[in-house]
């Protein structure tokens, strides 16, 4: 065991050492980049400002001229936005799902609440998706639970009696004000932020990265304060007046009885094989079970085994007269861990069901002496799946109003979605979909009429109420977000699209996007009127649509990842934007821009008032119009006399081309070849370039190419060429070279070459094209 | 008013009748800045939101004052454009503590300044920086140039700290907009 402490403390120190370099470098990194970044900001800021000077300058000239012009409305449009705060270095990560307007402290000032990522690409801090990390929480919570019973020993019956509470289906822990707080003194770590104006006024750490956050009233009495649910993991933290207040995780799933045999049988073989040695060997498996533990602190695997062995040699030397038996336990352990292997990743590869933590866990280990010691150390266990929380939002209960009641709605990894009460923290719906839980969106009230839209992993989107639960429509793009209204639906894909269906699965229209969604967020507030929606794009810039109205596109410095519209401290409409750099945007919405904002979807679109620009009417179209009232019959007759002869001439060309097979595809029945001719070069020396195709289904054989030409102006090397098979599919090439004669050149001669693409033993070429060359003349009498 | 009334105010028999509009931001204090300088009402303690507009009249030195109290929030402040029209004098409050709003306030001073009732019209205009006992809030000149008062050279304009619950800086203000009219 000492060695076991020295080899810790060794590690410990490694560590210690390496988060020194890792510090420095950072700061180092940081400074170096700082530096660019700021010049670049600053001389977008003031371009940033001198737009807005100019915004302000077009105002007030509308204003003077009181023109109505549709230009001017554009401009309108344009600076309807009171630009706040621009921090392009606020250094927040997060997303739409983890932004809220909460009024906090219940005097109607709604403060900005982000559940920050913090520097999650590179931190050291965060091991999220491990078992090991995942109970950590929950250890140090009971640890501080154990200090404070040794003050009172009546605090420690309640945490029994809270563990017991745990067991039963959704379990809930009231928490101590700084219970949750335990990454001390760790910067980049996740972190709720609650803002007062545009500066942190509140920093609440948390455990691991938060998927989603949402406030709501949990009682319906005046002047209550609303809680601030964070989803984290397989819990959802709650937090009210700005402190840590109750952890709720949701029921267990239970896992697959095929897996739930599996480690029975391997408990129960490792137990009677404990039993059937002495307890010599039961010394060697609590060794290995405390190195078990203890290691798995350090989480180094590799050292862990190395050690395991070393500890196993001590123990050897110890006990050599154990050593035959010690050896037996060992080979049955190595069986019964094979078998379970075996049998685990079986399951796993069906792909069927899906296996517990535990077993993915016990799978990812690296060689089978830790394999041993896991089984070995951790007998006792209740297999079972804790869901992730994969998104959550609210619904309101039985009340539109701001502070009325609501209910959480969670969708989690394990294709299931809860609507829980936060109160008693019990579920009171569940649904079972056919995959994982991507997105939700909520319309309605809970107690009357209400939908969920849940859209899944696989692209498939969900219909969700009181009593049914249907596929609407199975996407074939990944949907990025979801916005539900009343009758409709918005899905944002991820091939640039914006799809719109109604609630019945019918689609309605698609709208292209120029480029990438990354966000969208609905725009609710005070506009009741209007139902509107928020896209941001790749393309740094986000855009308004009503329905599928674009009403405006909002240029931003920067990819927006995270954005909320709503009520900030006492600004009804303004919009919160967090770009990808970690930026803060803040936009006030003008007071008397909201009824351009609202009228957009009554009022016909703008091009259609706009008067196309027709001339007058002049003398001599009068003139016309009356000539055509009088005399209509007559032109009318005249006109179809017209008609009658230009078809005819039409058809009797189109006979002609038949019958001197001038068409460039043949039509007899024999082959059907395809001939196109190319004429190349303009001086003396030509070439007849000839693409022949066989575009029927047969091989056609015995052809040959003819050339037909007046020999005073033209010599040609090989008047005939023969081509003796066409295979079908294949593009064959003949060039021909044609020599002019200059000679020739005063005589009126025809100039043209016929070519004929003829069969053997027939007489009708099937093929005829001609050629006009030797139009050289000009340019030969200019150079001389 | 006819020219005997005007004689009877150049006697000092009768009183000049003047109209002061009120206007700022919700939450800025407007309503207990009229309270402190109205002689008659002593409670200032309990104020709610003002919805609409409320009037008050008293007289102060030689000048018989209808003050216009306008509502700040942003439903009502469609109604102060109404009133430009027949105001001798306007009392801009703004709320000190709150940076975040200064840009609003001004856009909405721009907008006055340039509707077309004010826009032609001298008239004197009184800042008030309100709340200036809240640690954190701006001073003067920094309210001023968040306001861009700089820019405002067709008015006359004064603006002072104040404290409208003390009434600390109101006077000052107000003897300004005294000797103006």
């Amino acid at each position: 065991m000492n060695f076991l402490s020295s080899s810790k403390i060794k590690l410990n120190d490694k560590n210690a050492i390496e988060d020194k370099k890792d510090i420095t470098s950072k700061n180092n990194d940081e400074t170096t980049n700082d530096i660019p970044y700021e010049k670049k900001n600053e001389s977008k800021n003031i371009d940033n400002v001198n737009t807005n000077t100019n915004n302000i300058n077009n105002n007030n000239n509308n204003k003077n001229e009181n023109n109505h012009n549709i230009e001017n409305k554009n401009e309108d449009k344009k600076n309807i936005w009171i630009d706040v705060v621009y921090d392009p270095f606020n250094g927040i990560q997060t997303t739409s799902d983890c932004i809220d307007l909460v009024d906090v402290d219940g005097i109607n000032q709604h403060h900005l609440v982000i559940a920050d990522f913090g520097d999650y690409k590179n931190n050291k801090y965060i091991k999220s998706g491990s078992l090991i990390s995942m109970n950590e929480d929950s250890n140090l919570i009971n640890k501080k639970y154990n200090k404070n019973t040794e003050n009172e020993s009546s605090v420690f019956k309640k945490q029994n009696e809270k563990k017991l509470l745990m067991k039963n289906r959704v379990s809930s822990l009231i928490l101590n004000k700084n219970d949750v707080a335990m990454n001390d003194n760790k910067t980049g770590i996740p972190v709720l932020k609650i803002f007062k104006d545009d500066n942190v006024e509140t920093k609440l750490d948390l455990p691991d990265i938060p998927r989603a956050i949402c406030s709501f009233y949990t009682d319906s009495q005046q002047e209550t304060h609303p809680t601030i649910a964070v989803a984290i993991g397989t819990t959802i933290y709650m937090y009210r007046d700005r402190f840590p207040y109750i952890k709720m995780t949701l029921p267990p799933i239970e896992a697959n009885p095929l897996e739930e045999e599996a480690w029975k049988n391997v408990i129960m073989q490792v137990n009677n094989a404990n039993k059937t040695f002495d307890r010599n060997s039961d010394i060697k498996v609590s060794n290995i079970s405390d190195s078990d533990i203890s290691l798995n602190e350090t989480s180094d695997k590799h050292k862990h085994s190395a050690s395991n062995e070393k500890l196993n040699n001590n123990i050897n030397n110890n006990n050599i007269e154990n050593n035959e038996q010690n050896d037996e336990l060992h080979s049955k352990l190595v069986t019964i861990v094979n078998e379970l292997v075996e049998t685990l990743s079986s399951l796993r590869n069906n792909g069927v069901i899906q296996l517990t933590q535990i077993s993915i866990e016990f799978l990812a280990l690296d060689d089978i002496e830790t394999k041993i010691a896991f089984i070995v150390g951790n007998l006792d266990f209740t297999l079972s799946i804790e869901p992730t929380i994969t998104t959550m939002t609210t619904i309101k209960k039985d009340s539109e109003e701001v502070e009325s009641i609501s209910y959480l709605v969670v969708g989690v990894n394990e294709k299931l979605v809860y609507i829980v009460n936060p109160n008693g923290c019990q579920v009171i719906e569940k649904f079972q979909l056919s995959s994982s839980i991507q997105l939700l969106s909520v319309y309605g009230l809970y107690e009357s009429k209400y939908h969920i839209i849940a859209g899944c992993f696989d692209g498939s989107i969900y219909y969700l109420s009181g009593n049914s639960c249907y596929k609407i429509v199975q996407l074939e793009f990944l949907p990025i977000g979801i916005v539900t209204f009343e009758k409709s639906i918005i899905i944002g894909c991820m091939n640039n699209t914006l799809y719109s269906y109604s609630i019945t699965g019918k689609k309605q229209y698609s709208i292209n996007l120029p480029s990438p969604i990354v966000n969208i967020q609905e725009l609710n507030g005070s506009l009741r009127k209007v139902k509107c929606y928020a896209v941001s794009l790749q393309n740094n810039e986000v855009r308004v649509f009503s329905d599928k109205n674009l009403i405006l596109t909002i240029p931003t410095p920067d990819i927006i990842t995270g954005m909320i519209f709503g009520k900030f401290e006492r600004e009804q409409n303004s919009l919160i934007m967090i770009t990808k750099n970690g930026g803060l945007i803040i936009k006030f919405l003008k007071r008397n821009a909201t009824s351009t904002f609202e009228d957009i979807n009554l009022r016909p679109p703008i091009e259609q008032k706009e008067p196309i620009n027709v001339p007058k009417k002049t003398r001599l179209y009068i003139d016309q119009i009356v000539r055509e009232k009088e005399n209509a019959i007559e032109m009318h007759t005249i006109f179809q006399r017209d008609l009658f002869r230009m078809k005819l001439i039409a058809a009797r060309a189109y006979a002609k081309t038949f019958k001197n097979t001038l068409n460039p595809i043949s039509g007899t029945s024999t082959a059907k070849i395809k001939m196109t001719l190319e004429i190349l070069g303009i001086n003396v020396n030509f070439k007849i370039r000839l693409d022949i195709t066989n575009i029927g289904n047969n091989i056609a054989k015995n052809l040959f190419v003819l050339f037909d030409y007046n020999n005073e102006i033209f010599t040609i090397e090989k008047p005939i060429i023969n081509i003796p098979i066409i295979l079908p599919g294949i593009n064959y090439t003949i060039d021909c070279l044609i020599k002019q004669n200059t000679q020739a050149y005063d005589k009126e001669l025809n100039n043209q070459i016929k070519i004929l693409l003829c069969e053997k033993g027939y007489i009708t070429p099937i093929v005829t094209s001609v050629a006009d060359v030797g139009m050289c003349q000009d340019l030969l009498e200019i150079y001389e | 008013m006819g020219r005997f009334s005007d004689f009877l105010i150049a006697l000092g028999f009768m009183k000049k009748k003047v109209n002061i509009l009120c206007v700022g931001l919700d939450n800025s204090g407007k309503t207990t800045i009229i309270n402190t300088l109205n002689p008659n009402k002593v409670d200032n303690s309990m104020i709610v939101p003002t919805i609409g507009f409320s009037i008050e009249t008293f007289s102060k030195s030689k000048l018989n004052l209808t003050v216009i109290d306008m509502s700040g929030q942003g439903r009502y402040r469609d109604l102060w454009e109404h009133y430009y029209a027949d105001v001798d004098a306007v009392i801009y409050v703004v709320d000190s503590s709150d940076k975040i709003r200064t840009c609003v306030a001004k856009d909405e001073l721009e907008q006055m300044l340039n509707h077309k009732d004010l826009k032609k019209r001298k008239i004197p205009i009184l800042f008030f920086a309100n709340k200036n006992d809240i640690e954190d809030g701006m001073s003067v000149a920094d309210c001023s140039n968040a306001l861009g008062l700089n820019n405002v050279k067709t008015k006359n304009w004064y603006i002072c700290s104040c404290n409208g619950l003390t009434g600390d800086g109101i006077l000052t203000g107000f003897n300004w907009l005294i000797e103006q009219l």
